[in-house]
């Protein structure tokens, strides 16, 4: 049986909330067993449906959308949070089954821009769509789109990179992060896959392209002015490829296809793109076996099916390798999975109106960025380290001065405080309710819980009877109790000392559970 | 100056060795050599307090220009401080009558207070400048990690990795409060960490008692677990490290309630933290309230009202913060700035208020300051777009402190501020000592021939004043160790030892002898 072999095994609850959790920001168990109820291929299938672009975010002041102004704002930092609001927002969609948003992410990781270099809101939030609309579609067509994208023409100086002044700085980037990688420097300036001279020579097919001072936001302009018409010539790396240089309007767009189509010809480039798949999907280790048996086969599937993302996406999301225990919650959750898969699993609404839905939305994304995961301001051009960084990886997520952020955010879930919003405090009595078919067993609420908060990696009996000694029975308190108790309450609900002796017990229970390690493994 | 031509410039007269701790330092005047070279030795035992006044402080109101009391009152008519209530700190200015903790404090040369701080082209959003304040950035130039950050990230090379341990006990920066400053952030990862209080923190990480369970399996989920485990561990540790220096030293002078002053509050936890033995770099406090558009005086009487209050709690939190340092034995060890995202307006709103502004005064305290006033009184006439120009920029203040009080060398301060800004006399040159009983008596201490040593060794000749137990190490630019040489119990009189320099890469080289409680420093450099 092939790694990437379609799962034939047993198709539960537990393999699909995987998957779930991998390809979605969705964390509740209905969720789960919704996709458990269907075959694997058609859950898989359901997760991969292209969706329509979302509407542009909107100005809370004008109730207008700012994006396509043909200039820029003056006040353009201001915009800047509420587009991170408005990509935030739509990872908030409790029962949004669809692996769009996790995809965008993932290609944000990879084609990264920073909103604070890009330094102009309509670019970010065009260069976001341009992340939406590619996500699933051609990977060569979506880095033409990247390249010429607005938001990336200003973040790697594309739009300062002229015939009598090249810019390198998006060519580099273009071979060493984005498309072929770079590989062991075999002689001087030879990093096996490409060399130096080879950054020079794309730089010179991507001259010309500007960013528009005033115009349409959405669209880059071609100055073949600027651009340089001279053949560029490519090392042996690149099998000596001449790319005939061309002059006039379609110049730049031409030559970009010429330069594309070599660098896809590589094999290496489809490596690359599967291996940075396989980390943000399954799991950051690439052993030599997964290199032969995972990477090398999806990434020749990858090839001959002309780059298309999704067909490779549906192979390895249905594949036997994917649903090994192995891979099952191996993975250190980032803060935007921590803090978005937190406000799902419990189905806060956020305000309806705009200002405050922004106010609250820009609350919880600065939560994220506490703990290190800025969208929209990654540290570098390469992403977040937690994705490429050997040997941590994912474990980077995870420190002294991130881990009290996660546990100040559920505590205050909990039991509220400081500026955590009120709409945002779980009912943990109703919560116990929705879980548990019978909370007067104290034995059986403890279950319930810990089995629908934390689903990647399941309680050993030890934490669960640590937890029922010190949660729901604290102070010595034996299950007769809590069983009556848990009835006294449910008797006379309104009863103020009945309901605090049973939600006192339930807060615990759930404050503990939140610290466990277990409840940040996905 | 490039370190490289430094070393040839300055390798003639280290021949004269200088004491790093001695009073020796008294009789230097700051110099290029100097400096490099004090900044050579990392000063470890001292610590920051940087004092947030959030909303963007009224300067004009807080040092009242008394050389231009016409255009003053003129301008400020309703809420203009009547002079005869202003508290003078010179012929020329005063300040706020609700100052007089701060006023005690330039009496008793514990105060310095910088003219006129913003940056060219200054921004009138809050969000806006109180980023540029955080980041150390240009007016134009957005950035992620903060001034603060970026400096401690030269103390704690890859924090926090490995963190804590042994030579690194405790957080390099702690915010009081939820949420953590952008100043604190480094390029990559927050320095600090943001803690209501140390009893809360060790709460947050300790009250729920958790279980131990046995290790999990070594499966792939397994191992994640156990790190996050780990790292529980780890902040636990902190955790503990802080709440036992809090609980080592108790408060000995009385801080108002947090309903009453919120920053004496803050103020009074990190009194206890320093004088506890935390050795955290650098603390961040906050107090707000200071956007003052409408009624910052009361129209009855002007010295009273919103403003009054808040420069009251200020001052009463700084005053009584050093009171208790004093009586706790630290205050040479604490240094404390305010900084506000901006000033206001010069002339007054119709609201009995200001609005927002540009360029205002910088207050920093401490036993160590060169006390007084650096630049003069903004004039109230002289105006870029009806706002006080500026005189220093506020990254002259980082770059001098950081550099005057934490020794930091030109790298650091280039990873801190990006480059060099116009140094400030904010900290007495002879601060750079201990004490004198801590340092060798004569200036002929130490020494080391050859310097600049290029093959072979070079012999390191001291005197000990008297009988001593000697420890003799050398450690690089950075202050690492490199190696410990042969020393022990030695006698009064001069010792020499010849140091074998093969194994040394090029650069500059710090050789510290230990005697008992006496310390000398001088450095050496290897060229090939």
């Amino acid at each position: 049986m092939g790694a990437l072999d379609p799962y034939s095994g047993r198709w539960d609850e537990r393999k699909a909330a995987h998957l779930m959790r991998r390809a979605t920001f969705v964390t509740t168990r209905a969720k789960a067993k919704e996709l458990a109820a269907k075959t694997p291929a058609q859950a898989v299938d359901m997760l991969l449906t292209e969706k329509p672009a979302p509407p542009a975010p909107l100005d809370p002041d004008t109730n207008q959308t700012w994006v396509n102004s043909t200039t820029p704002n003056t006040q353009d930092f201001l915009y800047r949070p509420r587009v991170k609001s408005w990509w935030f927002e739509m990872m908030l969609k409790p029962d949004d089954l669809n692996i769009t948003e996790k995809l965008t992410l993932c290609w944000h990781n990879h084609f990264a821009t920073e909103s604070d270099v890009v330094n102009d809101s309509r670019f970010q939030y065009f260069h976001n769509q341009t992340l939406r609309r590619n996500c699933m579609g051609n990977f060569k067509e979506f880095v033409r789109q990247i390249t010429i994208d607005n938001g990336m023409l200003r973040y790697l100086n594309g739009d300062q990179n002229t015939n009598t002044r090249p810019n390198e700085n998006y060519a580099r980037e273009l071979q060493e992060l984005f498309t072929i990688g770079k590989g062991k420097e075999i002689a001087p300036y030879d990093y096996t896959t490409y060399t130096e001279d080879d950054i020079r020579a794309a730089a010179k097919v991507l001259t010309g392209w500007r960013t528009p001072r005033v115009g349409d936001p959405s669209k880059s302009t071609f100055n073949a002015a600027q651009h340089d018409t001279r053949d560029k010539q490519f090392s042996k790396n690149y099998g000596n490829t001449v790319i005939k240089g061309r002059s006039g309007a379609t110049a730049g767009a031409d030559e970009l296809n010429d330069l594309l189509t070599m660098i896809f010809a590589q094999q290496a480039t489809a490596k690359y793109i599967v291996r940075k798949l396989y980390r943000w999907f399954v799991h950051y280790e690439i052993t030599q076996q997964t290199e032969d048996t995972v990477i090398a086969p999806l990434a020749a599937q990858f090839a001959q099916g002309n780059y298309e993302i999704k067909p490779v996406l549906r192979t390895l999301l249905l594949s036997e390798h994917f649903y090994d225990e192995q891979n099952i919650g191996a993975m250190i959750m980032s803060p935007l999975d921590f803090v978005a898969g937190f406000i799902n699993k419990f189905g806060f609404q956020l305000p309806a109106v705009l200002a405050d839905r922004y106010t609250t939305l820009q609350y919880f994304a600065t939560l994220a960025a506490a703990m290190q995961q800025n969208i929209m301001d990654p540290p570098s051009v390469a992403g977040w380290t937690a994705y490429h960084q050997e040997p941590d990886y994912y474990r980077q997520w995870m420190n002294s001065a991130t881990l009290p952020l996660r546990y100040n955010l559920t505590d205050a879930s909990v039991i509220g405080g400081g500026r955590y919003p009120r709409a945002f405090i779980i009912n943990t009595l109703d919560y116990c309710e929705k879980v548990c078919a019978n909370p007067s067993s104290a034995k059986q609420l403890v279950n319930d819980v810990a089995d629908d908060l934390c689903t990647a990696y399941p309680l050993t009996q030890d934490e669960r009877d640590y937890l029922l000694t010190n949660t729901l029975l604290v102070g010595g308190a034996t299950e007769a109790l809590w069983t009556a108790a848990w009835g006294a309450y449910k008797a006379n609900p309104t009863n103020a000392t009945a309901k605090k002796t049973v939600e006192d017990r339930t807060k615990l229970l759930f404050v503990n559970l939140f610290r466990l390690a277990e409840f940040h493994l996905m | 100056m490039k370190r490289r031509s430094f070393l040839k410039t300055a390798a003639p007269v280290l021949a004269t060795p200088l004491l790093m701790n001695g009073l020796k330092l008294n009789a230097l005047s700051r110099s290029p050599v100097f400096d490099e070279l004090a900044s050579a030795l990392a000063v470890t035992d001292r610590y920051l307090v940087l004092i947030q006044l959030n909303g963007g402080n009224d300067g004009i109101n807080t040092v009242i220009p008394l050389d231009q009391l016409s255009v003053y009152n003129q301008v400020r008519s309703r809420i203009a401080i009547p002079e005869s209530k202003a508290l003078k700190i010179s012929d020329a200015s005063a300040l706020h009558p609700a100052m007089t903790g701060i006023q005690t404090m330039f009496k008793d040369g514990m105060a310095t207070l910088i003219q006129g701080v913003t940056y060219p082209n200054p921004n009138q959003s809050h969000f806006r400048s109180t980023d540029i304040w955080m980041t150390g950035s240009d007016s134009n130039q957005y950035i992620g990690s903060g001034w603060a950050g970026r400096y401690l990230t030269t103390e704690y090379p890859n924090y926090p990795k490995g963190y804590p341990n042994a030579q690194y006990p405790d957080p390099p920066a702690i915010q009081i409060g939820a949420v953590m400053p952008l100043a604190l952030m480094g390029p990559s990862q927050n320095m600090g960490l943001a803690i209501q209080d140390p009893n809360t923190f060790y709460t947050t990480m300790n009250a729920i008692a958790q279980g131990n369970y046995p290790a999990p399996p070594a499966t792939k989920p397994g191992n994640e677990l156990a790190f996050i485990r780990q790292v529980q561990g780890e902040s636990k540790q902190y955790s503990k490290t802080i709440k036992d220096a809090y609980d080592k030293a108790t408060n000995k002078v009385t801080y108002p309630t947090a309903q009453q002053n919120s920053l004496a509050v803050q103020m009074a936890t990190v009194a206890r933290l320093i004088a506890g033995g935390l050795k955290t770099r650098i603390y961040v406090v906050q107090i707000g309230g200071f956007d003052t558009h409408a009624l910052q005086v009361d129209d009855a009487d002007t010295t009273t009202g919103a403003h009054a209050t808040l420069l009251g709690r200020v001052s009463e939190s700084v005053a009584l913060f050093y009171q208790d340092l004093k009586q706790l034995g630290v205050q040479d060890k604490v240094l404390s700035m305010t900084f506000s995202e901006f000033g206001r307006r010069v002339e007054a709103n119709g609201s009995a208020g200001t609005d927002h502004g540009t360029a205002a005064p910088m207050f920093v305290f401490g036993t160590q300051v060169n006390p007084g006033i650096i630049g003069v009184n903004p004039s109230l006439t002289d105006l870029d777009n009806q706002n006080l120009k500026m005189q220093h920029d506020y990254r002259s203040v980082y770059f001098s402190v950081l550099k005057q009080w934490f020794g930091a060398d030109s790298a650091a301060l280039r990873t801190a501020v990006f480059r060099d800004f116009p140094e400030l006399p904010i900290i007495k040159t002879s601060s750079t000592s201990v004490s004198e009983n801590d340092a060798f008596a004569t200036a002929a201490a130490l020494s080391n021939y050859p310097n600049p040593v290029a093959n072979g060794g070079t012999t390191i000749r001291y005197t000990l004043p008297d009988a001593a137990e000697v420890n003799i190490r050398i450690m690089d630019a950075n202050g690492r160790m490199i190696t410990t040489l042969a020393g022990g119990y030695q006698q009064a009189g001069t010792q020499q030892l010849h140091f074998d320099a093969n194994g040394l890469a090029n650069g500059m080289y710090i050789i510290e002898v230990r005697a008992g409680l006496r310390r000398a420093a001088t450095t050496m450099v290897v060229e090939r």
